[in-house]
């Protein structure tokens, strides 16, 4: 990697090269950004932290003898040892056990709240932005009504006319969760569509799809990984401001969001491992993510490529 | 230039859009003085958590303890509660009684006046106590007028004409009251805050006389200096008050602060003297310590079953579910508060007319974490049914601390104890009332307290029939106990019904009692003169720091 | 300019129509009202008590007068707190978030910015890794952790702030950091790869090869374009910090607006809950126009009347 500077004064060509190769040789621009995704240590860091926390939510509760629910009263609040590697919660479960459980619900809520960010948000935006006129007018006034319907009320609502539960939160996330990045989208695409090689393409006869998916989209690639990044552990961290009101995930079951919430008062009891270790993995969650989105960017862009 | 500036313009629209939109309505400039008025005045000034703004200080028409207890120092009833809870004089000076128990005489000491300077009158405590039972005003908490003869009946709608109502003014200070039927309790109910009295000249002068602080009157120890809503209310000595010698406070204040550790927090930092909504994990180590306090409350939190449900109506089952759960347990591991197990249902404390209600009725109606028996119950009760596994149950609570971890430890100890597995649901809290008053529920935790220091306050809602039976129990003998009880005059006998009317709840679990409450709570070791009673209540009127 | 504005302020009184509109409807379906309690009410109480508050009225009824009341500004009385009316609520609790939002704002959009910029222009040096370390671990910490940590930190350790509560300036200080952390940390990230975008642009590098440098490069080219996503979002950040964050608020004991709107959910007050989300939908709607209008000051290449393309 080279700082930018350097980059701006020798590569001043690199740009319009760069048009014709996003145009013609689309695989192999995807090919390259995997290439310089590799080389870039931290984001491959951060790819290995999300790997190693999707296999140990799979097996992490399966490692020690106890299960996520399983309470021993008379061991309530033990600290971490080697019975219980993350020591015990107030019930004397087992916080290891709890912890891979709660990652398990955690990063299914964040992904899921991403995949459907990502898709809903970003066609909605993109095809906003780009026909422009009546149909973005109307388009943007769906997304700033559901911006401006009060969450909580849709999510005690559905809490109940649905069955509190996972896919209950995942709905009322999902509901207005992508509007954010439909409105990130838009502002990005009302930008590029101006643009000299996306009006050459248009003259030239590009179809909507085309121009969007080839040229708009990978363009605006860099706010939108960002955005990515930042929806995952933003799910994680709605889930936990929701079991702060009292709307989380049901019990017995563990989220990360749960159990720093119940252990919120251990900064003030001293039972600090109750607190330390899902907000520890919130916090690797997110480095991970954004260190990778960082990765991502600089490989995606293509005005970066060496 | 003329781009660079373009940039600022952009925040700096923004900005001040943002300012002007406020500041239109931002005129409630932050006292500067204020820490300094506290830092002076700290002797005698205490500061007490109300958790949130008071629905309403007007005392008919108040719903809930917290703002009951703010009543109570602003007004005096016609008696109070002495630091025993024993009853003393309040505006009544002294009082008489008829031999058949039916009439009371209260005679108002002529020195209880108005934080206006009136004198409080016994037409006060006709119109508030009138006000009480109309149904337009639709008080609340009206139910413990119903004692008054036809005061049940004015509340309905059924006599519309408030002569008729047992409360007569004979002259400016006596005031006469008529019951129903005897009522052993109905001379502490006097002090309770919906009995309070309200300054009839100002009420009718003013209707909103009691959204403002200005504007607000009251008979009691204390009088509102300042009222900012959503704030805090700020009390001040009454110094119109007939005992204001007593009073020793220079200023009471109440803050709303409804998060647990932000309250734990406040009390530490010195910014609450008192502290009495701790977090369930705080506790149990202040207890240990010594430096939380408790004192008992005469509050059950018990399993509703319902009896609808056709696995539920099994008494069998009830009693194997009752059974199996280790209350010993429940309350040192996961309440924590120094509750009591519940063995029975009436809490302790609890009077009965001739004395408490439990030293007649005994400790314990069962025993507990009888595993052997709920096992040997279960067997039976599923052959009744026909059954040969128990389907899963949906057990119901509302969403707190405290339901939360005590809902999941009973749902493993079902499982560890009975091999039963039933499905936790957790509501919103106006959502549980609702599904539990609707009856779509099979288990559910709920808790009941007592307004008055009598049993009967907590019987009548398990009576086939009663609004209050959303278990829809209907168990003939004891309907028939309680309203004999209800009927009798002689209090031993009446007592004797309540015992036995227990004795067949329990019997039959009809409901599952878990624990008694406790009121748990801090106070600054400088603190002194706080009296709190087994009703709940708290009296702040003789209360100094040292 | 002046029709951009017409159009978009017609195209916002319609949004807020269908706002309301639905939050009406989705409250209508919520289980429970206000007088749904534990208490010992008999049911021709509760029957007065509808009937006064009107809950009693057809659907539509209720919904028309709800209208009116949205139309003329007007809420009524709210029927928890008996005694206020739902804008007395609202004059009280708006200042109080008000105040809160705009200094935990000026917070985020200026240490935001700054921490951006500072690691755009270091782009992979140590600065750039610590401005993000920074910007990452407010990220990391949910806000009713971060205000947990402070008050115990700065308020019972050190007592230099009040624990809670509202009245002096000291008070809001714990709250407003709070508050601003996750924006700023999230201003701070965007700003910095938007820069990083916006310098390897086309234009830009043409202006570098032609030997444009200096402060006046970067405010003039570089901060002009690459703000625009950050201006994007500084819409709803404001608005949401600006109604109030209700977790902050309930933690700190504020009486803002995010307060009674919570409270107001609770106690299904109705009017308060109409009254607040009305509140908040119109800040809302009136940040997406002016995010709109500084788009156009800030990139003049999009144009504010959008003609046919």
């Amino acid at each position: 990697m080279q700082s930018v500077p350097d980059h701006l004064f020798s590569k001043k060509q690199s740009g319009l090269n760069n048009q014709k190769l996003s145009l013609k040789k689309s695989r192999s621009f995807w090919k390259d950004a995997f290439y310089r995704l590799r080389e870039n240590k931290l984001a491959m860091t951060g790819f290995g932290i999300i790997i190693g926390l999707i296999i140990m939510s799979i097996i992490g509760p399966f490692i020690v003898p106890y299960s996520y629910s399983e309470q021993s009263l008379l061991d309530s609040n033990l600290p971490p040892s080697l019975n219980h590697w993350f020591g015990t919660d107030d019930l004397g479960r087992d916080l290891f056990s709890r912890t891979w459980v709660g990652a398990r619900i955690s990063l299914f809520i964040g992904i899921t709240a991403v995949v459907i960010d990502v898709i809903v948000g970003v066609l909605w935006g993109g095809i906003a932005a780009y026909k422009g006129g009546k149909t973005d007018e109307i388009m943007m006034r769906i997304v700033d009504i559901l911006y401006g319907l009060p969450h909580l009320l849709i999510t005690i609502l559905l809490m109940v006319v649905l069955e509190p539960g996972l896919l209950t939160i995942i709905i009322a996330m999902a509901a207005t969760g992508w509007v954010g990045m439909a409105r990130l989208v838009r502002g990005e695409i009302l930008r590029l569509k101006e643009s000299e090689f996306v009006l050459a393409t248009k003259v030239m006869g590009g179809g909507l799809f085309r121009i969007l998916f080839k040229q708009l989209i990978p363009n605006a690639m860099g706010p939108i990984i960002i955005s990515i990044t930042l929806s995952v552990p933003g799910a994680i961290f709605a889930e936990a401001t929701l079991s702060f009101l009292g709307l989380g995930v049901p019990v017995p079951l563990a989220s990360w969001g749960t159990m720093t919430s119940e252990g919120l008062v251990t900064l003030l009891t001293g039972e600090i491992w109750r607190l330390f270790f899902p907000a520890f993995f919130i916090s690797l969650t997110m480095f991970a993510f954004n260190v990778l989105g960082d990765g991502l960017r600089d490989a995606l862009d293509p005005k970066l490529k060496r | 230039m003329k781009r660079k500036n373009s940039l600022f313009l952009t925040l700096l629209l923004v900005c001040a859009l943002l300012v002007s939109a406020c500041s239109t309505t931002a005129n409630t400039e932050p006292k500067e003085n204020e820490t300094n008025n506290q830092k002076t005045e700290k002797e005698q000034t205490l500061i007490v958590n109300a958790n949130t703004e008071p629905s309403s200080l007007d005392p008919v028409l108040i719903d809930n303890q917290m703002a009951g207890d703010m009543a109570n120092q602003l007004f005096e009833g016609l008696v109070r509660l002495d630091k025993d809870g024993n009853i003393e004089a309040g505006v009544a000076e002294k009082w008489s009684m008829s031999d058949d128990g039916l009439v009371y005489t209260f005679y108002l000491n002529k020195n209880a006046k108005w934080s206006n300077g009136d004198q409080v009158k016994a037409e006060d405590f006709y119109f508030s106590w009138e006000r009480a039972l109309r149904p337009e005003t639709a008080a609340p908490l009206g139910s413990n007028l119903f004692f008054i003869k036809n005061g049940m009946q004015y509340n309905s709608g059924e006599i519309k004409d408030s002569a008729q109502l047992g409360m007569k003014v004979i002259d400016e200070n006596t005031f006469e009251v008529t019951l129903e039927k005897p009522t052993s309790f109905f001379l502490g109910l006097t002090a309770f805050f919906t009995l309070l009295p309200i300054n009839k000249e100002v009420a009718e002068s003013k209707p909103d006389w009691a959204s403002e602080g200005e504007s607000f009157v009251s008979n009691g120890p204390f009088k509102i200096q300042n009222w900012k809503h959503g704030q805090e209310v700020i009390m001040e000595p009454n110094e119109h008050y007939w005992a204001k010698d007593v009073v020793k406070l220079k200023q009471l204040k109440w803050v709303m602060v409804n998060e647990q550790n932000t309250d734990y927090g406040m009390y530490q930092s010195n910014q609450l003297n008192v502290s009495t909504n701790l977090p369930n994990s705080v506790r149990s180590k202040l207890i240990e310590s010594g430096e939380a306090l408790t004192a008992p409350a005469a509050r059950v939190v018990y399993l509703r079953y319902n009896h609808k449900n056709e696995i539920l109506e099994n008494v069998k089952i009830r009693k194997a579910l009752g059974l199996a759960l280790n209350r010993q347990l429940i309350v040192d591991k996961v309440t924590q508060g120094g509750e009591i197990p519940a063995l029975a249902f009436i809490p302790p404390g609890l009077g009965s007319g001739v004395g408490e209600f439990r030293q007649l009725a005994g400790e314990a109606l069962y025993k507990d974490n009888d595993i052997d028996t709920a096992k040997k119950l279960l067997v039976e009760g599923l052959k009744e049914l026909g059954l040969s596994s128990l389907p899963k149950i949906n057990f119901l609570f509302q969403t707190n601390d405290t339901y939360n971890k005590l809902s999941q430890a009973m749902q493993e100890m079902w499982k560890q104890n009975l091999g039963i597995e039933v499905e936790l649901q957790t509501l919103e809290g106006k959502v549980f009332v609702q599904t539990v008053q609707s009856g779509e529920y099979e288990l559910a935790i709920y808790g009941t307290g007592a307004d008055y220091d009598d049993a009967s306050n907590l019987m009548g809602q398990y009576v086939t029939g009663d609004v209050y039976n959303y278990s829809n129990i209907s168990i003939p003998e004891y309907d028939d106990l309680v309203s004999k009880a209800d009927a009798e005059v002689d209090l031993e006998e009446r007592a004797k019904y309540m015992v036995d009317a227990e004795k067949v709840l329990i019997d039959e679990m009809a409901i599952a009692p878990l624990y008694y409450g406790t009121q748990v709570y801090l106070q600054k070791e400088n603190v002194k003169g706080i009296y709190r009673y087994v009703i709940q209540a708290v009296d702040y009127r003789e209360a100094y720091v040292e | 300019m002046l029709q951009f504005m017409f159009r978009r302020l017609i195209g916002a009184v319609i949004t807020l129509f269908f706002i309301i509109t639905l939050t009406f409807v989705l409250m209508s379906a919520i289980p429970g009202d206000p007088f749904t309690s534990d208490a010992r009410v008999p049911e021709q109480v509760l029957d007065n008590l509808r009937d006064h508050y009107g809950l009693n009225d057809p659907i539509m009824v209720q919904y028309f007068k709800y209208l009116k009341g949205a139309l003329f500004l007007d809420f009524g009385p709210s029927i928890k707190w008996d005694n206020q009316t739902v804008n007395e609520l609202i004059a009280t609790g708006f200042p109080v978030s008000a105040i809160l939002g705009i200094q935990a704002l000026a917070i985020a959009i200026f240490f935001g910015i700054l921490l951006g910029i500072i690691a755009a222009f270091n782009h992979n040096k140590s600065f750039d890794y610590m401005a993000m370390i920074i910007a990452i671990l407010g990220l990391s910490v949910p806000s009713f952790i971060f205000a947990t940590i402070l008050i115990n930190f700065f308020a019972i350790k050190l007592q230099w702030f009040p624990v809670a509560t509202w009245g002096t300036w000291q008070h809001s200080i714990l709250p407003s950091i709070a508050l601003a952390v996750a924006p700023m940390a999230y201003i701070a990230r965007l700003t910095r790869s938007s820069i990083l975008e916006v310098l390897s642009m086309d234009y830009i590098q043409t202006a570098l090869a032609k030997g444009v440098t200096g402060y006046r490069f970067i405010i003039v080219h570089v901060l002009r374009n690459a703000l625009i996503p950050v201006v994007t979002i500084l819409g709803p950040i404001t608005a949401t910090i600006l109604t109030g964050s209700f977790v902050i608020e309930q933690i700190f004991g504020i009486p803002g607006l995010g307060k009674y709107f919570v409270e107001g959910i609770s106690d299904r007050d109705y009017p308060l809950i109409l009254g607040t989300s009305f509140f908040y939908s119109a800040i809302l709607v009136f940040f997406v126009i002016l995010v709109d209008i500084a788009y156009g000051v800030i990139d003049p290449r999009i144009k504010l009347i959008k003609g046919r393309d």
